[in-house]
């Protein structure tokens, strides 16, 4: 075989990149806006007469949870096709660093964010009157749930719009590689955390005894632990902006 | 580019330690803390007399499952600024 070509490497970097945004990104969405119909299903089969307003609650939420994997897509688009990078090695690296912030932050953002659109459905289901409440407090908890996949689009922009570095070695290269798996891996626990908490706070909302009361308090509940939940994703930027700054 | 010195091969996997502590370090505390808030949640629905006991309680448990990313990113910095190849 004969030596392969530099540009030949980035190519193949930037496809790899490609494929693992898209191909990470879309798991968890996919998964969790499922769920989230099943339950929408369950809950019409429950109460037939509010078919509409489920469905208008359960399409909202699906939206909403689908913003990851979009961001997924622009990425892995802009990989595929943009050749916006440079062709020299280290933005290869940081294409593929790229890939893997956006993938794994995405995975795991879809997943969480699509918890309260189920859960909401079935509180709905149960108590038509609240609807109103239920669908603020899914879309409160899916916002601060996305946070992390928007750092990690953010990390993501950095890495393939990095400037040319022509004396950049093995160091450069693992470290624009490393700042995208910091970030990525770093955005999951969050997500999906904070998913979790909007959709006990639905939960929590439906079981008290005076629901209107209790929406006001315990959005203040899920959004301060969701606040806290959110400081490791938070870690996870800062160690990734310094690994692409020391490039 | 000329071969790879022992000095870079060490400082690059110092860097590649650290983007893997601070990333796979910072998923157990974020799950954590979510799964202590909800579960606040559901008992101040159930129970709404004892909301700020619970509060509280939940903070305490969340800073706890906080120590284990600070010890992550305490890793991940000693490894970017302290380990020389």
């Amino acid at each position: 075989m004969d030596s392969v070509a530099v540009s030949e490497i980035v190519t193949t970097l930037n496809l790899l990149g490609a494929a693992i945004a898209i191909g990470l990104g879309a798991i968890g969405a996919g998964i969790g806006i499922g769920m989230a119909g099943g339950h929408a299903v369950e809950g019409m089969g429950r109460q037939p007469r509010i078919t509409s307003e489920l469905f208008r609650t359960m399409l909202i939420g699906q939206a909403a949870a689908s913003t990851p994997p979009t961001f997924a897509l622009v990425v892995s688009i802009l990989l595929l096709f943009g050749n916006v990078g440079g062709t020299t090695l280290i933005q290869g690296f940081a294409a593929l660093g790229a890939g893997i912030s956006i993938g794994a932050g995405a995975f795991a953002s879809g997943a969480g964010s699509s918890l309260p659109v189920a859960w909401a459905c079935s509180a709905i289901a149960r108590q038509p009157r609240m609807r109103r409440s239920y669908m603020t407090l899914m879309l409160l908890g899916q916002a601060v749930s996305q946070t992390p996949v928007i750092f990690a689009l953010m990390v993501s922009f950095m890495l393939i719009f990095l400037p040319a570095k022509p004396d950049a070695g093995l160091v450069e290269f693992v470290a624009v590689l490393s700042a995208g798996i910091c970030m990525g891996f770093g955005a999951m626990g969050p997500s999906i955390g904070c998913g979790m908490a909007a959709e006990s706070a639905i939960i929590g909302v439906r079981h008290h005894r005076d629901p209107e009361v209790a929406v006001g308090l315990l959005t203040r509940v899920m959004l301060l632990g969701q606040a806290v939940a959110q400081s490791t994703s938070i870690y996870a930027l800062v160690v990734s902006l310094v690994l692409i700054m020391l490039v | 580019m000329d071969g790879i010195t022992g000095a870079e091969l060490i400082r690059a996997a110092a860097l590649l330690g650290a983007g893997m502590s601070m990333g796979f370090g910072a998923i157990g505390p974020g799950i954590g803390e979510g799964f202590a808030a909800g579960k606040a949640c559901e008992a101040i629905g159930r129970n709404p007399d004892e909301a700020g006991l619970l509060t509280r309680t939940m903070l305490v448990g969340q800073a706890v499952s906080e120590s284990t990313g600070i010890y992550a990113l305490v890793v991940a910095l000693l490894l970017i600024f302290v380990v020389k190849g």
